[in-house]
C-alpha cells in the first residue's frame, strides 16, 4: 500500500525512516549471521541475538509516534540510553565468546555500532540525526574505553563509524544547504500552481464576459447603427436599459470564487482526467456551461469524463480537445482525440462504455450522443444536451 | 516501482541536495579511504596497486561531482554505471593492493567508501536501478573479497568473510533503495493543490471589460437612451465602436498564458498554449525565481515549431546577475518536463530555451 499523498517532505522523511531502519536492522542481522559463521557457539550466539535485540529495540524508539515536544526530551534520550546498554552488552558478550574481537574497532562490534547510527537517522528533523548520532559514538566509545581493555579487548579508533557519522551529517547539511538554495523557487512553484488555476479561471470569465458583451453590448451598438438619425423605438431603449442595467451589476462576469465551481461539475470532471500526462485543450464557449440545470450538468459532466478516460485509456494518444459550443436551446460538446480510433460497427454495442456510461446519462436528460471513430485517425463524440431536461 | 527518480520527481527539494552530496560523498570517500590506508599501511602489499585505487577513487569523486551537477541534469543510467564501475574498480585495486598481508576484511575502505557512493546516487536514479547497483556492487565486492583475501591474519573461512562484505554493503545497499523507492511511494499520485485565485492579485475581468466600454460603449448607449433618439453622428460611431470591440474581444479570447503573464508573445502558431499544466508551473516558478528586471512585463517569448516540435526561446531582462547557485536549481526543474532545456546568462538578461512536442 503507498498510503495516502504526501507533502515531499514527508515523503522524504518516511524515505529516511525506511532506510535507516533497514540500515540498521539488516546491518544487525547480518553481523550476527557472519558472527555465527565465524564463532558457532550457541551460548554466545544466544547472547548477542539478545543484546543486538536490544540495540533494536532502542532504535525502534526512534520510530515510535510520539508529540514532537517528547520526543526531543524524551524519547531521544531513551533510544541513546537502551541502544548504549544493548552495545555495553554486546561488548561484554563478545568479549567472553571464543572468538573475541581484536579491538573495539573489529568485527562484529564496528558495524553494532554503525548499525546504531542508522536507526539514528530516524532522531528527528534538521540536525537531531546529527546530535543523536554523535551522543552515540559518544557513548560507544565511552563505553568501549573503559570497559574494552578491561575485558580484555583494546579500544581502537573507529573508522567506519566515523565515515558513517560523517555521512549523517553530510545528508542534513545537504538537505540544509539545498533547502535555503531553493527556498525561493519552491515558494515561487508554489505559486505557480495557483496561477495555473488564476489563468484558467480568467479565461473562462473573459469567454463568459465575452459571450455577454457579445449578446449585449455589440448587439445594441449594431441595432444603434442600423437604426440610423431618428427616434428610439421603445423596444430598443428597453433593451439598452437593460444591457446598462446588467453592466453596472456586480459579478456578471466575475468567476466563482470556489475554482472547483468554475463551469461547475465539467470542467472538474476534465481535471479528473488530466493525470499521467494526459492533457485536455478547452476551447469554445465554456461559459454556457453555468447556464445547466444542475441534472444535465451532472450527466454532461460524467459522460464527458467517460469519454476522456476512453481517450487516455484506449486510443493510446495524450491529449484529446473538448469544444463548447452553444445554440439557443443546448450546448454541444465536442471530445475529440486522434488516437487509435475504432471501427464503431465491429464493436458489440452492449459493451461499448460509450452506451451505458456516456449514452445511457446522455439521453436521459434528452441529450443526444454521435460517435465518429475511424481506426488509425482518431475518435470524435458529439455529446448535445438540452440546457433544462423537459418536463 | 517507479521509473522516475527523485530528483526528476522533485527537483527542488530531493534533486537540489545532489551536487552537496556528491561533492561531500566523495570527499568523505577519498578521506576515508586515505585514513583507512594510513592505519593499515602495514597491510598493503603493493603500493603502486594501492596508489591506483586511490586515483580510480578520486576519479570517481569527481565523475560523480561533474555528472550530479543539475546543469548536466538528468544524472542518466550511463551516469550512474560509469561511477560505480570506477568506484567498484577502485574497491578491487586495493583488495589486490592487500592480497597476501590483509590482516582483516573489514578494515579494507572498499567496505566504506561503496556504500557512500550508493547513498548519494540513491536521490539520482529511479529506485529499481538504485537496487541494482547496489546489489552488483554487493556481488563484486564480495567476489573481490573471496578471490582475493585468501590469507588473513586470523583465517577466516570464505562465507565468513563474504558474510563480513555483506554486513558492510548490502544493509546500505537495501536502505538506498528503500529511501528512493519509500520515498517515491509516499509522494504518490501527489500533485500540487489548487491555490486559490485570488481575487485582488489583477484587476478583475469584469472590470476590465467594463474600463473598455466605458471609454465609448457605455457612454454612447446612455445618451442615445437619455435622448430618446439617433443621430447620424452616433449611428456612424456606433458603427465604429462595435468594429473595434469586435476586434478587442476576438485579441482577448486568443491572448495566451505567457501574454497574461505579462510576455510579449511571438508564437502565431499557438504552441505555448499547448504545453502541459506542468511545463508551464515549471516557466512559471523559472520566471519567478530570477531577480526580473520587471516582473510586471518579464520579457519576450518566442516561439519556433514545426510540425509537433516546438522552441521557446525567453529573454528575461534581469535587474542583477543572478549568482550560479541561484539559477542552478531551475535547470534540473525544467529539464524534469522538457526534453531539452537550457538555462543561460547573456549580459543583463537571462535567456531560457526548451524544445517541447505538442499533441495534434
Amino acid at each position: 500500500m503507498s498510503g495516502p499523498p504526501r507533502t515531499a517532505r514527508r515523503a522524504l522523511s518516511d524515505g529516511l525512516r525506511a532506510a535507516g531502519l533497514w540500515f540498521g536492522g539488516g546491518t544487525l542481522v547480518l553481523a550476527w549471521a557472519a558472527t555465527a559463521l565465524i564463532d558457532g557457539s550457541a551460548p554466545s550466539l544466544g547472547l548477542f541475538a539478545v543484546t543486538a535485540a536490544v540495540i533494536a529495540a532502542g532504535g525502534l524508539l526512534f520510530v515510535l509516534p510520539a508529540p514532537r515536544a517528547v520526543v526531543g526530551v524524551v524519547v531521544v534520550p531513551a533510544a541513546i540510553v537502551v541502544m548504549g546498554a544493548g552495545y555495553v552488552a554486546t561488548l561484554v558478550v563478545l568479549a567472553r565468546s571464543a572468538a573475541p574481537p581484536g579491538t573495539t574497532a573489529a568485527f562484529p562490534l564496528s558495524p553494532v555500532k554503525t548499525a546504531m547510527l542508522a536507526f539514528a537517522v530516524n532522531a528527528g528533523r534538521r540536525r537531531a540525526p546529527l546530535l543523536a548520532g554523535a551522543a552515540l559514538v559518544v557513548v560507544a566509545e565511552g563505553a568501549s574505553a573503559l570497559l574494552g581493555p578491561a575485558l580484555g579487548v583494546p579500544w581502537a579508533f573507529d573508522l567506519p563509524e566515523t565515515a558513517t557519522l560523517a555521512l549523517i551529517a553530510l545528508a542534513s547539511s545537504g538537505f540544509l544547504i539545498a533547502g535555503r538554495r531553493t527556498e525561493q523557487p519552491r515558494r515561487a512553484s508554489a505559486a505557480a500552481a495557483g496561477e495555473e488555476v488564476l489563468v484558467r479561471t480568467r479565461a473562462v470569465a473573459r469567454s463568459r464576459a465575452a459571450a455577454v458583451v457579445h449578446d449585449t453590448v455589440l448587439g445594441d451598438l449594431a441595432a444603434v447603427s442600423a437604426l440610423g438619425a431618428g427616434p428610439l423605438p421603445s423596444a430598443a431603449a428597453d433593451r439598452f436599459g437593460r444591457t446598462l442595467e446588467l453592466l453596472a451589476s456586480p459579478g456578471w462576469a466575475l468567476p466563482a470564487e470556489d475554482p472547483g465551481a468554475i463551469g461547475g461539475p465539467v470542467l472538474a470532471a476534465i481535471e479528473r482526467t488530466e493525470q499521467d500526462g494526459f492533457t485536455v485543450r478547452l476551447d469554445g464557449e465554456l461559459a454556457e456551461l453555468r447556464g445547466l440545470e444542475p441534472r444535465v450538468e451532472q450527466a454532461l459532466a460524467a459522460a464527458l469524463e467517460q469519454c476522456l478516460v476512453n481517450a487516455r485509456i484506449h486510443a493510446g494518444t495524450d491529449s484529446a480537445e473538448v469544444t463548447v459550443l452553444a445554440d439557443p436551446t443546448g450546448l454541444t460538446v465536442m471530445v475529440a482525440d486522434s488516437g487509435a480510433g475504432f471501427a464503431p460497427e465491429e464493436v458489440d454495442r452492449s459493451r461499448l462504455g460509450l452506451s451505458t456510461a456516456v449514452r445511457a446519462r446522455i439521453e436521459q436528460v434528452g441529450g443526444t450522443v454521435r460517435v465518429f471513430a475511424q481506426p488509425g485517425v482518431g475518435t470524435t463524440v458529439l455529446l448535445g444536451v438540452p440546457k433544462a431536461v423537459a418536463p | 516501482m517507479s521509473r522516475v527518480s527523485l530528483a526528476a520527481r522533485e527537483p527542488l527539494l530531493l534533486g537540489a541536495p545532489a551536487p552537496v552530496l556528491a561533492a561531500g560523498g566523495a570527499g568523505l570517500a577519498l578521506v576515508t579511504a586515505v585514513a583507512a590506508t594510513a592505519l593499515g599501511r602495514a597491510q598493503i602489499a603493493s603500493w603502486p596497486l594501492e596508489a591506483a585505487a586511490l586515483v580510480v577513487l578520486a576519479v570517481a569523486g569527481v565523475a560523480v561531482v561533474l555528472l550530479a551537477s543539475p546543469f548536466r541534469a538528468p544524472f542518466r543510467a550511463r551516469s550512474q554505471a560509469a561511477v560505480l564501475a570506477l568506484v567498484l574498480l577502485a574497491a578491487v585495486l586495493d583488495e589486490a593492493a592487500q592480497t597476501g598481508r590483509n590482516a582483516v576484511v573489514h578494515d579494507d575502505w572498499g567496505l566504506a567508501v561503496v556504500p557512500v557512493f550508493l547513498l548519494v546516487l540513491a536521490t539520482l536514479r529511479p529506485p529499481r536501478e538504485v537496487l541494482a547497483g547496489g546489489l552488483v556492487a554487493v556481488a563484486v565486492i564480495a567476489g573481490a573479497v573471496a578471490a582475493l583475501s585468501p590469507s588473513l591474519l586470523v583465517p577466516l573461512p570464505r562465507a565468513a568473510r563474504v558474510a563480513i562484505v555483506l554486513t558492510e554493503v548490502l544493509p546500505p545497499a537495501i536502505a538506498a533503495a528503500a529511501l528512493a523507492r519509500t520515498t517515491m511511494r509516499r509522494l504518490g499520485g501527489r500533485r500540487p493543490a489548487p491555490a486559490s485565485p485570488e481575487a485582488d492579485s489583477a484587476p478583475s475581468v469584469q472590470q476590465e471589460t467594463i474600463a473598455r466600454l466605458e471609454a465609448a460603449a457605455i457612454p454612447l448607449l446612455t445618451a442615445v437612451v437619455a435622448a430618446g433618439s439617433v443621430t447620424a453622428e452616433q449611428a456612424e460611431r456606433a458603427r465604429a465602436i462595435t468594429a473595434d470591440l469586435r476586434t478587442a474581444l476576438v485579441a482577448d479570447l486568443a491572448r495566451g498564458w505567457l501574454a497574461e503573464a505579462g510576455f510579449g508573445v511571438d508564437d502565431p502558431d499557438g504552441y505555448a498554449e499547448r504545453m502541459t499544466p506542468e511545463q508551464r508551473a515549471a516557466l512559471r516558478t523559472t520566471v519567478a525565481s530570477l531577480p526580473l528586471a520587471d516582473f510586471e512585463r518579464p520579457g519576450t517569448a518566442a516561439v519556433d515549431g514545426l510540425d509537433r516540435a516546438a522552441t521557446l526561446r525567453l529573454s528575461l531582462p534581469v535587474a542583477a546577475r543572478p549568482r550560479r547557485s541561484r539559477y542552478a536549481p531551475l535547470v534540473p526543474l525544467l529539464r524534469a518536463v522538457f526534453p531539452r532545456a537550457e538555462l543561460r546568462i547573456d549580459g543583463d538578461r537571462v535567456l531560457v530555451q526548451v524544445d517541447f512536442a505538442v499533441a495534434d
